[in-house]
Parts: structure tokens; C-alpha cells; sequence
């Protein structure tokens, strides 16, 4: 295993996969500033460019690629509030809100760092876990990965905004939202108002664009000013961000666990990582009414665990040949190109190319943070320009960007409609990650649901698993509520 | 209408639409309509929790030099420039339409004329370039050029 383990490292360093590394990283750079082009979506695009590469160029070109797409999608959410991947929406809440408080450097600073350190951590568990990942995962089925869902919603809803019904209720509207479009497994149609457009059901890409980025480009508009509304001496900050990182590194292990199991298990994906962490930051912080309004843990932890479910999400991909996100559902594809069978076969007789694709996204990440470190001050910099000089072109990226993934006029629209609703919640105080995240995870309840009750029958609410991650839901969705009284239990004690 | 008021608003809104969204679902296969259902379900009862159950203190909002009625006023015109943008893109096409729509707004904002017209052109390089020549992305002619025959 060690000598397969050196061999990988000295496949990604040789002439020419290094220098594809680099292509990659550069071409995720520019991809991962735009939104709308997603991950998934650039690595398709790259797919033609391989067929004449050896396995370990191939992935030193697309991994490179894939390592930095979200890295750099963390720039635009922090920068502008337009994610530039739907895993970078998280950042906003808290990232854009320090960029609006001079802060934009130290949010950088923490959100790439805090990438770099998911990343490595998903690599290693990739390196880690190989002689242990089948029967680990074999142990889990349908009604432990609905739960898990389950539970990422419970995290989130409760915790964000000032009232966790409130939370609970924009939750179900995105679950809701999730059953637009044919229905899994059968030929109805659920609420499509007879609009073929809708038969594909409402993408997450517009989505997130129009409720996160829509809201920000009107108050950019409603301020008149830069983005960055106070004035301080050090726009950089990097370094700050960097130390608090390591100043919050229990946090930031725990967001790569997060980010790591959920990699593991299929259909959850990245965007529904960050949201996960992102409950957990508020609900294992002290002072959890920070969040929101510019806490640096609410940028480490989404960051961490986007980063390390994208790395981590290769475990199942290469154990089982079953991609944990679309964007190694695409790699899959790279995977036929190159003659390589997803199995025992990389674990066993391809084992160097398995290592070479963890060494790749250590590697690139490395590159690409040191990159970001040297351009930051100049990224950051952008805060400080006139906000009328940057809304027209932040409109057209975010139409690209709703427009782009499918070619059609109408996610623009959806872009807008969810822009609309965006601007409500926020005026009303109603929080909007929850939305997100019953949208993106809506889908995937309802087939592990269909899953585990076909399998199971209703039996599958008794296995241990799920009972305990159950009796976990309904403790974070209550504890709001529970939580006073507890304190006056306490302190009526101590009197 | 007070902001307590338009918070019960939205909360019945929610509360009527996940109420139609429960009986739409009652004409699908059980397969179908299970998982819409008891999400309306829950929705219903969650959009009606929230307007009895106590939220969280709020903290006070952070100062702002504007009045409510300039901040209205403002966002209003916001939405009517990004609505803007949108019927531009749908008649003319994103290449036409994102440089004239950005000389448009910036000139409507007091921007002088050198700094407008190298921002349109910036826009325009980014969309062509990256857009149509890099990623062949098929960006649609408008539908007025289509309609003049030059789309």
C-alpha cells in the first residue's frame, strides 16, 4: 500500500500531469468565478479533452479542475453575494456580511483556508478509508441516509432566523418546491400547471442565484455605496482569517467529519453539506445570535465541509462505482474513458491511480490557495468600488449564471421569481437557507423514503441508526424552545 | 399595513398554498402523492405554528441613514432595473441587450461617459468571449431580432 501510495505521488508530479494540474486549476479559476457554470457542468465540458491522456493525466487535469472550482465560487459568494456554485451559497450569510463590514480579506482568508483544510482532510479520509470503506458502507442503507437528511434539515431550520417554526415552515416549502415535475418512478406530473419547462422540476442553480444573490444586488442598488460599507485600515485581513481557523479548529474538524460522511453517502451532495455544518456552527457556538451578522465560524464551517464532501464524495465513486454528487457522477464518465473499472479493481490493481487522485486534490488545492493568498488583497479591493459600477455587470452574471446550465430563458425567470421571495423573507425576518435546503435535499428524502419503506415497510423506523439520528432530529428541532426552560431549571438549582 | 401584519400575510399565504398544494395531491397514485402530501401537510400546520409561536428575541436592527421611505422608493427602482434587464435580454438578446442596458443604467445613475462606455464593453468582451466563443454556450438572438429577421 505505501509503495502504491509513492507511486501515486510520483504519477501526479511527472511531466506532463503536472502541467495539466495547472491548466486545470487555471481553467476552475475562471469557471468557478461564474455562476451557473457549475462543477459538473466544466468537468462535462472537459471530458472530449481526454481521451488521448493516461489515467493519472486525466485526473491531474480534471481533479486540478474540479479541487478549485468551489474555492474560487467562495470569492464571488463572499465578494457579491452571488454564489458562484450552489455549494458556496452558505458563505453569503456570513461572508458578504463581513465584506459589508470591511472584513472582506479575513471572510476570504477563513473560507479558502478553510477549503484547503476540507480538502485535505477528504483526500486523506479518501487514502484512509480505502481498506475499510466497503464494509463501512455496507452497514448503511436507505433509512440511515434519509435520516441523515432528515436531520440536515432539522439542523438548519431550527437554528437559522429568529423562529424556528418559521424555519421549519420555509423548509417545507422547499421540500414542496422539490416535488415540481414528474413525480420519481411514475409518470405524474405534480404541479406543473401544464408548463413543459416544468417537467424537469425547479434547479437548484437559478434557485440559489435569484434567492441569494437577487436581494444583495437590490441592496447594493437601495446603499448607493461600495459594498463594503465601513471603512477600515487593513482590507486585507487574510492572516486573521487564516488564525481563526485555527483558533476555531474543533469546529473546523468537525465541519470536515460533516463534509466527509456526507461525501460518503450518495444524492446528499455539497450543497447540502455547507447547510448541515452551517446549523451545527450556530448550534454548538456560545453565541449563536452572531450568526448571520458577520460570524467567522459561519464561513470556516460551510466552507470546510463543502470542501470536504467534494473530495470525500470519491470514496463511493471509486469503492462502488455509485457517485456521491453529480459532479463525480461526471467523473464516472472519466472513469469508462480511461478504461478503468470503479471497484475492487482500484483498490486492488489500480490502487497508485487512487492515490494519484487524492495526491491531485492536496496538490491543487495547495496551488490554488497559494494563488488566492497572492491575489486577495486585490479581490478584496473590489469591495471597495462604486456599487453603481458593479450592479450591471452582477445582473448579467447572475442571468448567465441562472441561464447557462440549461439554456433556457426560463430559469432566468426562476431566478427572478426566487429573487422575489428572497427580498420577502428577508423583509419579513422568515430565513432563507432553509428554503435551499429542502430544495436540494426534497428529492433525495423522497427516494430514500420510497426506498426504505418498499424495503422495510414501516420497520425501518426501528433500526438503531435511525432511531438514535430520529431522537436527534427532534431534540435540535425542539431545543429552541427547550432551552429557556432549561436555564431556569438551572439557575433555579443554583439558587 | 404594520410589519406584524404583512408577517400574518405571508404566513396565511403559505398556509393557503400548502393547503392546495395537500388537496392538488389528492388525484395522484399513492406513489406520487405521498411524499407532496405529507409535506403539505407539515407545512400547513408549521406556516400556522409560526404565527402563535414565540420567535426569538430580534436584535435591534443595525442603524441606517435611510428612511423607510427612501429605502421603498429605492427598492422599487431596483426591481424595475433588474426587471429591466430581463425584458432587454428576452427582446434583444443577451449580447445586444447587456452593454445598452448598462449604458442605460449607469448613465440613469450620473456615471460620466468614458466609465460607462468601458464598463458596456467589458460586460459585452466577457459575454462573447467567455460565453460564446470559450464555453459555446447558445445564447438566444431576442425575440424582437428574431421577429426582424435578424436573429
Amino acid at each position: 500500500m505505501l509503495e502504491a501510495l509513492v507511486a501515486g505521488l510520483g504519477q501526479v508530479l511527472s511531466w506532463p500531469a503536472i502541467g495539466l494540474m495547472f491548466v486545470g486549476i487555471g481553467a476552475g479559476f475562471v469557471v468557478g468565478i461564474m455562476p451557473g457554470v457549475g462543477g459538473a457542468t466544466a468537468l462535462a465540458l472537459m471530458l472530449p479533452f481526454i481521451f488521448k491522456m493516461q489515467p493519472a493525466e486525466a485526473f491531474a487535469f480534471l481533479l486540478g479542475m474540479a479541487s478549485v472550482l468551489a474555492m474560487t465560487g467562495e470569492i464571488t459568494s463572499i465578494l457579491f453575494g452571488v454564489p458562484g456554485e450552489p455549494v458556496t451559497a452558505a458563505a453569503i450569510l456570513d461572508g458578504h456580511t463581513m465584506a459589508k463590514k470591511g472584513e472582506a480579506g479575513r471572510a476570504l482568508g477563513a473560507a479558502l483556508f478553510g477549503a484547503f483544510i476540507g480538502a485535505v482532510i477528504g483526500a486523506l479520509s479518501l487514502m484512509i478509508t480505502i481498506p475499510v470503506v466497503q464494509p463501512l458502507l455496507r452497514s448503511f442503507g436507505s433509512p440511515e441516509f434519509l435520516m441523515f437528511a432528515v436531520l440536515g434539515i432539522a439542523f438548519v431550520s431550527s437554528l437559522t432566523g429568529i423562529s424556528p417554526a418559521k424555519g421549519f415552515a420555509v423548509a417545507a416549502l422547499g421540500l414542496l418546491l422539490s416535488c415540481v415535475g414528474q413525480a420519481p418512478g411514475t409518470a405524474t406530473l405534480r404541479y406543473v400547471f401544464g408548463q413543459l419547462y416544468l417537467w424537469e422540476g425547479i434547479r437548484i442553480v437559478p434557485a440559489t442565484l435569484g434567492l441569494f444573490a437577487i436581494p444583495e444586488l437590490v441592496d447594493l442598488v437601495v446603499h448607493r455605496s461600495a459594498i463594503a460599507r465601513r471603512d477600515v485600515g487593513d482590507l486585507g485581513g487574510v492572516r486573521q482569517g487564516f488564525a481563526d481557523v485555527l483558533r476555531h479548529r474543533w469546529l473546523a474538524v468537525r465541519a470536515a467529519v460533516i463534509g466527509v460522511v456526507v461525501g460518503v453517502a450518495p444524492g446528499i451532495g455539497g450543497a447540502g453539506a455547507q447547510w448541515i455544518a452551517y446549523g451545527h456552527a450556530v448550534q454548538s457556538s456560545s453565541t449563536p445570535e452572531r450568526f448571520g451578522k458577520g460570524a467567522v465560524e459561519g464561513v470556516i464551517a460551510p466552507a470546510i465541509a463543502s470542501a470536504g464532501e467534494r473530495t470525500s464524495a470519491l470514496i463511493p465513486t471509486v469503492a462502488f462505482g455509485i457517485p456521491g454528487n453529480v459532479s463525480t457522477a461526471v467523473l464516472l464518465g472519466a472513469f469508462i474513458i480511461q478504461g478503468l473499472v470503479p471497484g475492487k479493481d482500484m483498490l486492488e490493481k489500480d490502487l497508485a491511480i487512487t492515490f494519484a487522485m487524492a495526491w491531485t486534490m492536496i496538490i491543487a488545492n495547495v496551488i490554488a490557495i497559494a494563488i488566492c493568498v497572492l491575489l486577495v488583497r486585490q479581490l478584496a479591493a473590489i469591495t471597495r468600488v462604486r456599487g453603481t459600477l458593479l450592479v450591471p455587470p452582477l445582473i448579467a452574471l447572475v442571468f448567465l449564471g441562472a441561464y447557462a446550465e440549461r439554456n433556457t430563458l426560463f430559469d432566468v425567470g426562476i431566478a427572478l421569481a426566487f429573487g422575489a421571495l428572497g427580498l420577502a423573507l428577508n423583509a419579513l425576518g422568515w430565513p432563507r437557507a432553509p428554503l435551499i435546503l429542502g430544495l436540494v435535499l426534497g428529492g433525495v428524502i423522497e427516494n430514500y423514503l420510497s426506498l426504505s419503506v418498499s424495503r422495510y415497510d414501516y420497520e425501518w423506523l426501528l433500526r438503531p441508526g435511525v432511531a438514535f439520528m430520529l431522537a436527534a432530529a427532534v431534540l435540535v428541532a425542539l431545543s429552541p424552545y427547550l432551552q429557556p426552560w432549561v436555564r431556569r431549571l438551572r439557575s433555579g438549582r443554583a439558587a | 399595513m404594520t410589519a406584524r401584519r404583512w408577517d400574518i400575510a405571508f404566513g396565511l399565504a403559505l398556509a393557503v398554498l400548502f393547503a392546495w398544494a395537500a388537496l392538488e395531491s389528492r388525484r395522484w397514485s399513492e406513489l406520487a402523492r405521498t411524499f407532496p402530501m405529507a409535506v403539505a401537510v407539515f407545512g400547513l400546520v408549521l406556516a400556522l405554528l409560526a404565527l402563535v409561536l414565540p420567535a426569538r428575541k430580534a436584535d435591534a436592527p443595525e442603524p441606517d441613514e435611510l428612511s423607510d421611505d427612501v429605502r421603498r422608493r429605492r427598492t422599487a427602482a431596483a426591481v424595475g432595473w433588474i426587471a429591466a434587464f430581463f425584458l432587454a435580454v428576452w427582446a434583444l438578446g443577451f449580447l445586444v441587450a447587456i452593454p445598452l442596458a448598462t449604458v442605460a443604467y449607469l448613465r440613469a445613475c450620473g456615471e460620466r461617459w468614458p466609465v460607462t462606455a468601458a464598463i458596456a464593453a467589458a460586460s459585452w468582451a466577457f459575454v462573447y468571449g467567455l460565453f460564446d466563443r470559450v464555453l459555446h454556450v447558445p445564447l438566444p438572438p431576442g425575440e424582437l431580432l428574431r421577429a426582424a429577421g435578424l436573429g
